[in-house]
């Protein structure tokens, strides 16, 4: 590779018997002022051709030596008669060296791999960059699959870091996670910034692309849509990579409501953002299916499993008659559930019958409690009436991002959330049917998810799955954590890319990270925000890169700007659920119904509406509160004060 | 102005390189040669222990008799420059009983900017010859090694026994110190050469080690030598008590060094650093200087006091680990390592 301009070299290889350069490492010594660091990327000029080239390495400083003609420090305590403040400075300084040495990245010829030789040492010029990572393979002309992460910046060198598609979201290699201290390491800012890059730099080849987000922190990702505060140093990093300063253009929010039903149970609730925001709410089919995800493996055994699948493929959704029954049941909804399985026992009570089809009594008692309870603990996501309010399967769209609120969840419900999110995918990426051809699933605190200690959940099972087969299907998971430590080894093993912010000392000292040097490792934890180290498939060693803050409102900001509504009265509730079906009702509409037949009743109604969806909804209502007595008491119209911001751990609206 | 030792020799070539070639050489240059190998002692060694400790009493020309004086005034320190030089001698072999020596010299300047060092712009010179009795020798062994690229250089030359008999030639020994007073020789006339050339076109003050080295050197009042070894005192008796008994700061009255080879220059003994519970010649120097003949007293004491100041100015930072580091100043140890690393 040659550079326009003839660069001056900066330093000189330098190997001794006791420190000789290998095929992988070798050493060289610059002037005292020269621009090196830890992470300057090189290039060796070889002077003594083999096999008619002469070999060119490229390399990354890793570590650095100094020292001085001093024999032992007391020499210099002498010349200082002791005194640190001593008689003056001295006229001349003490011959000292910078002695740095670096891991090959790449040699050119890369046959016959040799020990590096000697010769000069220059700055690695953008162009020698890029070819010392390899990214020369995947930028050639119609080969395009680059994904700018960043830029590696030294000495007066500018050079855009370049990762692989194909290795970034397969099929060759995919999956990427990022470590690094809570708040100076910037994990989900690079996540978003990532996704942005994706997004704008995919290769139309590979087909279309979505992403899903699982927003499980406070605000953090509730604002994608909405532009951030950038600086300048920002919009030219995102001109300079290509990526358009601009929040995600096609933003869908799914969140379960509160448990009180009224409204969703997310932060990004301000009337002005309504517009993609939808309910994610799930009936007994959808939640059986996944009903193992919330039973706890101990207690439900092969028993209560075949009394669940009985349940699954016989009672649900079809007319079941059966002697101990006193009625036909028709079961669609966990009230109906509850139903049929009060029905179920009472009957084998009046008979004293002890065991009913192959199932203990004691079975199925026991299936029955886990099972509603299961609407209990996820309320708000389980709807009773068996409202179902889903991602758009199917019909994802290319570039369409896709945030699931679940921070103000109980665990459980979280669980199942994510069980059944990705389970989907799953199904639909491997039928081709989707919309899109590959999904990018983000989980931020991965090690809440996939602790590498603690229980063998089914969640962790599922993220496992991804990571270990998920690249053939086009599922890809972006994952994040503080301490990659905590992660199980096959979820953050499997990442193509790995990326690291600043990182905890602590951390730094487990043995994940032996194989960097100490240096690299003091860098590591005091990598500035917006600085990361990289580990890709095509970078031998890992490279220090610069991102801009990505172009979207951060979580903290967008909740100064956007307050959270106040929870509204069921009336306006009311309202906002039934306007996708009329969006003419009025107000007094909706309070004269409240005031004659209160709350709980109008609600009952409201949800089977949304199931049934009537062409004509005053008309569906009146119908199905006529003849029904108006309340004793009407409800109180107040509306409940919310709380402005919540902190995640500290959540007052918890069930 | 550097010669190299040779085309084939190759310029950059280390020392060990060139000797390896040496011994080469000689083996292939006759069945009969015996080729030294690695070890023995150091030939220089050898040499020095002849030399012996002498008093030459020279005249005084600060006032009448030698006393101590303070230097005045803060260390000033305006060198800008180091002069210093090396030599490496040795033995190739033996054909038959003349020994072949192989003689490195090398000398630089390493001028002062903003407290580093650097080589003064053709401030270095070095030089490889190899030393042959030629008459003791046939014509066709000191032709190979010339064809090698080597320049060479008669062991006998100068002597007065040139035209020895080839059955009775001198003590093989004293034709090896022959060999060593030529490459000192070699190496004392590349230094000349070097302050010449400051003297001619270097910015500022020139501190040299050792002697002041020539005649320009000798006249320029921008040329100090500073000598760190005492086996010939300048003084003796009375001066000499005052000498040994100088203190940390101190210096002598000016003396008039004369030689017949040599334009006689002003010296004067200086103590660098306190010599309680050591020596008494320790951190003790001699300073030599141009001598401007004709200048009053006065004057006189006010150069000796500057030129001190300039000189105790370099007692930090400590050349140690070098053993001398009570007389060195760091600068002329920079210059050594400089010239040990290139030879
Ligand atoms: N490229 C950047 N340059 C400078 N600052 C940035 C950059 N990206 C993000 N930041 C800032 O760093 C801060 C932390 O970012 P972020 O929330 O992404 O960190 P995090 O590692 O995810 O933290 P936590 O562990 O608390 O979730 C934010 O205030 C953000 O504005
Ligand atoms: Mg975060």
């Amino acid at each position: 590779m040659t550079d326009s301009a003839p660069a001056a070299p900066l330093g000189r290889v330098v190997a001794t018997e006791r420190r000789p350069n290998t095929p992988h490492e070798f050493h060289f010594w610059t002037a005292l002022d020269s621009p090196v660091g830890i992470g300057t990327i090189v290039r060796v000029a070889g002077t003594q051709a083999v096999l008619g080239v002469r070999p060119v390495i490229y390399g990354v400083v890793t570590d650095g030596l100094s020292y001085s003609d001093l024999a032992t420090p007391l020499h210099d305590v002498l010349g200082f008669d002791g005194r640190p403040a001593g008689p003056g400075a001295a006229p001349t300084h003490r011959t000292e060296i910078r002695l740095y040495t670096a891991a090959v990245l790449r040699h050119v010829p890369e046959e016959p791999l040799q020990p590096v030789p000697l010769g000069e040492v220059f700055l690695a010029s953008a162009a020698d960059v890029s070819v010392a990572l390899r990214m020369d393979g995947y930028l050639a002309e119609g080969a395009q699959t680059g994904i700018p992460l960043g830029v590696y910046r030294a000495g007066g060198t500018d050079a855009p870091i370049w990762l692989d598609a194909d290795f970034l979201v397969g099929p060759e290699a995919a999956h990427c996670n990022i470590s690094g201290v809570s708040g100076l390491a910037t994990k989900t800012s690079a996540v978003e910034w990532l996704l942005a890059s994706i997004f704008a730099h995919f290769p139309a080849s590979k087909g279309p692309v979505a992403a899903v987000c699982f927003n499980v922190k406070g605000p953090d990702l509730l604002f994608l849509d909405q532009p951030g505060a950038l600086e300048d140093a920002d919009r030219a990093m995102h001109e300079q990579l290509g990526v358009p300063a601009e929040p995600f253009a096609a933003v869908r929010y799914f969140a379960p409501l509160t448990a009180g039903g009224m409204s969703l149970d997310t932060l990004r609730s301000h009337e002005a953002l309504q517009h993609n925001v939808s309910p994610l709410t799930w009936g007994l089919r959808e939640v059986l299916q996944y009903a193992e995800v919330l039973l706890n493996r101990d207690d439900v055994d092969a028993k209560a499993d075949a009394l669940i699948d009985f349940v699954k493929e016989r009672v649900l959704d079809q007319l079941f008659s059966d002697e101990v029954l006193s009625q036909p049941h028709t079961v669609s909804t966990f009230a109906g559930l509850e139903a049929w399985f009060r029905d179920l026992l009472r009957g084998m009570e009046s008979r004293n019958q002890d065991g009913w089809r192959t199932h203990h009594v004691a079975t199925i008692r026991k299936v029955r409690n886990r099972l509603v309870n299961i609407a209990t603990r996820c309320a708000g996501l389980v709807t009773d009436g068996g409202v179902v309010s889903d991602l758009p399967w199917g019909a994802f769209d290319d570039r369409g991002l896709y945030v699931v609120d679940v921070a103000n969840l109980e665990e459980d419900a979280q669980d199942l959330i994510f069980a059944r999110v990705i389970s989907m995918l799953r199904e639909h990426l491997e039928r081709g049917d989707l919309g899109v051809r590959q999904v990018v699933v983000f989980v931020d605190e991965l090690n809440r998810y996939a602790a590498s200690d603690g229980p063998d959940t089914y969640v962790r099972r599922m993220l496992l799955d991804i990571a270990e087969r998920g690249r053939y299907l086009g599922l890809v998971l972006f994952s994040a954590q503080q301490f990659r430590s905590q992660v199980h080894r096959r979820v953050v093993g499997n990442a193509g890319t790995a990326l690291f912010g600043r990182m905890d000392a602590d951390e730094l000292a487990t043995p994940g990270y032996a194989v960097l040097s100490p240096a690299v490792r003091t860098r590591l934890a005091t990598l500035e925000k917006g600085q990361l180290m990289v580990r890709h498939p095509h970078f031998t060693q890992p490279i220090f890169v610069r991102f801009p803050r990505p172009a979207v409102c951060r979580g903290r900001d967008g909740m100064e700007r956007w307050p959270p509504a106040a929870e509204p009265g069921v009336e306006v509730a009311l309202l906002r659920a039934l306007k996708p079906l009329d969006d003419t009702l009025p107000l007094a509409w909706a309070q004269d119904l409240v005031a004659l037949h209160g709350e709980e009743e109008v609600l009952r109604v409201r949800h089977a509406a949304l199931r049934e969806r009537p062409a004509n909804v005053r008309e569906y209502f009146q119908r199905a509160l006529r003849g029904r007595a108006p309340a004793r008491e009407p409800a109180p119209a107040a509306t409940r004060p919310r709380a402005v911001r919540r902190v995640p751990d500290d959540d007052p609206y918890g069930p | 102005m550097t010669v190299p030792a040779g085309a084939a020799a190759g310029a950059a070539a280390g020392q060990a390189a060139l000797l390896a070639m040496a011994r080469r050489t000689l083996g292939a240059a006759s069945p009969r040669a015996l080729v030294s190998g690695a070890g023995g002692a150091p030939m220089e060694v050898a040499r020095d222990a002849r030399d012996e400790a002498r008093l030459s009493p020279a005249r005084v020309i600060e006032g009448d008799t030698v006393r101590a004086h303070r230097v005045a005034g803060e260390p000033d320190a305006t060198f800008g420059a180091f002069l210093d030089g090396i030599q490496r001698t040795e033995r190739v072999g033996y054909l038959d009983a003349a020994p072949i020596v192989l003689g490195s010299v090398a000398a630089v300047v390493r001028e002062r900017h903003e407290g580093r060092l650097r080589t003064w712009g053709g401030g270095f010179a070095r030089e490889t010859r190899v030393y042959l009795p030629l008459a003791l020798l046939p014509a066709d062994v000191p032709a190979q090694f010339e064809e090698r690229g080597f320049a060479i250089a008669d062991t006998l030359a100068g002597r007065r026994d040139r035209a020895v008999d080839r059955s009775a030639g001198p003590h093989p020994l004293e034709l090896e110190r022959a060999a060593c007073d030529a490459i000192r020789e070699h190496r004392g006339a590349m230094e000349r050469r070097l302050a010449d050339a400051w003297v001619e076109r270097g910015p500022g003050a020139l501190c040299v080690d050792g002697p002041l080295p020539g005649d320009a050197a000798s006249r320029s009042p921008a040329v100090t030598g500073v000598v760190k070894s005492h086996r010939e005192l300048q003084v003796a008796g009375e001066a000499l008590r005052v000498v040994l008994a100088l203190a940390a700061g101190e210096r002598s009255s000016v003396l008039e060094r004369t030689s017949a080879t040599r334009v006689s220059v002003a010296t004067w003994y200086l103590r660098l650093r306190d010599p309680a519970g050591r020596h008494p010649l320790w951190g003790l120097v001699r300073v030599e200087a141009a001598h401007a003949p004709g200048g009053d007293g006065v004057a006189l004491a006010a150069r000796a006091d500057a030129v001190s100041r300039m000189v105790l100015a370099e007692s930090r930072p400590l050349a140690l680990p070098d053993s001398r580091w009570d007389v060195m100043v760091y600068p002329i140890r920079d210059c050594e390592e400089f010239l040990r690393a290139s030879l």
